[in-house]
């Protein structure tokens, strides 16, 4: 009795001291060489977030996009209250343009989606309601319209609604519109129509095989009644300082090449052939990647709006770490609409709970990033310390035993090299290391290797030739031993 | 010339491979197969199986070691092996073959040396090998496997005395008797197990009808 009532008190004294941990609002993972979750550190957690009476100007109402300009000023475009607010980097207010002028006139925006910002300081927003792109200062003042493209490419009966716009250098405008599936429209700086850019396949799954097939058999009026297959639109278009495009696609049933970066050639240049997002779900939710950002180091994010998931790629499209979730808790989305960097942080517009929330690396996150960039400009050997304190904090991160072991291989410790590829499971980068051990040995050993070589060679060859020899001298011993006995 | 009426049990599976003419005539006429021989070479097929799929060389090795299942690749070598022992002795006898069910199993686990043979030597080789020279290993391992294949052809035609045209009839009934056995063979698990959990419904039924209150 007296030792129950003792493991007892000892139970619930257990209880009591749980240890108190700040909770991490959401589990990090990684996807290994053969497909599977891996949990892993948080490489971001959440730092602040920013409301909009934070700023003093009132609550944010569906703010749809976000851009940060080459001076890391914010702009929010408040979609729901036709503004635009301005943030520098520090997250406090610099102004709002709550009204335009155009031509004298006071104009206001209609569910306007996406805001781009150039070197000169010009905002370019996209206005879906009104079907238009406007270009304006900072104060509201609208220097130029560009209305619907005049073009035979685009029919009169299109509702021509664009939702993103971006610029690049010399001035050339890509806008994104709703009921456009051939990619981007190009325009020059006066608004005439170039062309479209970077268009989407449609892709031959067995789905569209099977439509082509009864479409063979069908009348034109049933065949009018089937679904059409048509391109998949881009979600969104980011542009980089180098005038790459990055587009994402939110369409659910793409498998393959959901990011990609197009050079102003209009060729994809990350791996089309990657599946990026999450690549097996529990549930019916897949990845619908919605925005996408890619910061000055290269690195690339992009947002899935239903599971409310960052994806972290480096420009080689492996999938460096996956953070957030969709919730109630801080730092979790109701519903995420954009995504942009500053310096190594990450935001996320969210306009359901209209707010924003920025991202802070944590040290396993910082360590990734420096052991990347080494890695990236071909300083191994200087990779080695970050990817080694990565390696302690997750030791099933194949990334950083490919940052270890080449950083070995160039040290020549191929044995080690070896071991470290083995772990991150590429056998390519193990094949190289073997050789280099294998060329070592025989360095090494000359002498040994060359003499034992020939003595095998000498060996089997005069085996050979004197087996007959051999077998009769035996057959004799034999025959004289019955003989003496 | 040595005679092989002088040669152990254990060195005369090696005659054949070399001799497998000579070899398999002498087996049947002068009974030299041995059983106990055949067993250990049809456990040696097995185990090599085992290590070229746990110890063969990490670049040439797709499999995950932590992964290993040794049912299944006893399910891939030696029940295989088996099956089509008794498929080619079922359809032989239909077709007057002279070779009975345990000769059948011998000759043909003798002709499995070849295969085995070159699997351990690949599984050396491959430790000092680099991606770009599986070439070499990928032609080993066909030629162990083709010698194997030479090997069962002549020893099912000289087992039982066959034409050329027989013997090729005979591998293909023998290989699609596989496939029968192998459909019966999950027919009848299935159908046990619907058994097994039939009888457990009952056992259940009975416990919470009477014994529960």
């Amino acid at each position: 009795m007296k030792l129950k009532t003792v493991l007892t008190s000892i139970l619930v004294s257990l209880m009591l001291v749980q240890p108190v941990y700040a909770a991490e609002p959401y589990d990090g993972y990684t996807y290994n060489s053969y497909g599977e979750k891996v949990p892993a550190p948080n490489s971001y957690l959440p730092e602040k977030v920013v409301l909009g009476i934070d700023l003093g100007v009132g609550h944010f109402n569906k703010p749809m996009d976000l851009f940060k300009d080459k001076n890391d000023n914010i702009y929010i475009l408040d979609t729901g209250n036709n503004r635009v607010v301005i943030m520098d980097k520090n997250f406090k207010l610099v102004k709002v343009i709550n009204s335009f002028v155009n031509e004298g006139k006071p104009d206001v925006l209609k569910d306007a989606r996406g805001i781009f910002v150039d070197n000169e300081g010009k905002i370019y927003i996209a206005d879906k309601g009104n079907a238009r792109v406007i270009v304006t200062d900072d104060s509201g003042n609208i220097q130029k319209v560009y209305g619907k493209p005049k073009t035979d490419l685009i029919s009169d009966k299109i509702t021509y609604a664009p939702r993103k716009v971006v610029v690049n250098t010399i001035g050339n405008i890509y806008v994104l519109s709703d009921n456009i599936n051939q990619g981007m429209i190009s325009l020059d700086k006066d608004g005439n129509f170039k062309g479209f850019f970077g268009r989407e396949k449609v892709e031959a799954t067995a789905q569209v095989l099977t439509e082509m097939f009864w479409r063979k058999f069908s009348t034109k009026e049933q065949i009018a009644q089937r679904n059409s297959f048509q391109p998949v639109e881009y979600s969104n278009i980011f542009m980089d300082n180098q005038d790459f495009i990055y587009t994402s696609t939110s369409y659910e049933a793409t498998t393959k090449g959901q990011i990609k970066k197009i050079n102003p050639k209009g060729t994809n240049t990350l791996d089309a052939k990657m599946q990026f997002g999450d690549l097996k779900t529990t549930g019916t939710a897949k990845t619908a990647l919605i925005d996408v950002t890619s910061d000055s180091e290269g690195f690339i994010f992009a947002l899935d709006k239903n599971l409310g998931r960052v994806f972290m790629y480096d420009q080689r499209s492996e999938l460096l770490s996956a953070f957030g979730k969709n919730g109630d808790g801080v730092g979790t989305f109701g519903e995420p609409a954009a995504i942009e960097s500053l310096e190594d942080k990450i935001m996320v517009l969210d306009d359901k709970k209209n707010e924003l929330v920025v991202f802070s690396p944590t040290i396993y996150g910082k360590d990734i990033r420096k052991g990347i960039k080494l890695y990236e400009e071909g300083s191994f050997k200087d990779a080695l310390d970050p990817w080694r304190e990565v390696q302690k904090l997750n030791s099933n991160y194949e990334i950083a035993y490919v940052g270890i072991g080449r950083a070995l291989q160039l040290t020549d410790d191929y044995t080690g090299a070896m071991k470290s590829f083995k772990l991150s499971n590429n056998r390519t980068l193990y094949s190289g290391a073997k050789l280099d051990y294998r060329s070592y040995i025989l360095r090494q050993h000359f002498t040994t290797v060359v003499v034992g070589f020939l003595a095998v060679v000498l060996g089997i060859y005069y085996a050979i030739k004197y087996r007959k020899n051999i077998k009769r001298i035996l057959l004799k011993k034999r025959k004289g031993d019955s003989i003496n006995a | 010339m040595l005679s092989y009426a002088k040669m152990s049990k254990y060195k005369y599976p090696f005659y054949i491979v070399l001799h497998p003419n000579d070899g398999y005539q002498e087996l049947k006429y002068n009974k030299k197969g041995s059983f106990r021989v055949s067993i250990i070479i049809v456990l040696l097929w097995y185990v090599s199986a085992v290590l070229n799929r746990q110890t063969l060389d990490f670049v040439f090795n797709p499999s995950r070691p932590e992964k290993l299942n040794l049912f299944m690749i006893a399910a891939s070598t030696i029940l295989i092996f088996t099956i089509a022992v008794i498929s080619n002795w079922c359809f032989s006898t239909l077709m007057d073959g002279k070779g009975n069910l345990k000769d059948i199993w011998i000759v043909c686990s003798y002709a499995l040396i070849p295969m085995i043979v070159t699997t351990f030597i690949t599984i050396i080789l491959s430790k000092g090998m680099i991606l770009e020279e599986e070439v070499f290993l990928t032609y080993i391992k066909l030629i162990g496997v083709l010698w194997s294949a030479v090997l069962y052809f002549l020893s099912i035609q000289i087992v039982h005395d066959f034409s050329f045209i027989k013997t090729v009839n005979t591998i293909l009934l023998t290989v699609l008797g596989m496939l029968i056995i192998l459909f019966l063979f999950i027919l009848i698990y299935s159908l046990f197990q619907q058994v097994i959990m039939f009888a457990g419904n009952i056992f259940y039924e009975i416990i919470y009808r009477f014994f529960s209150n």
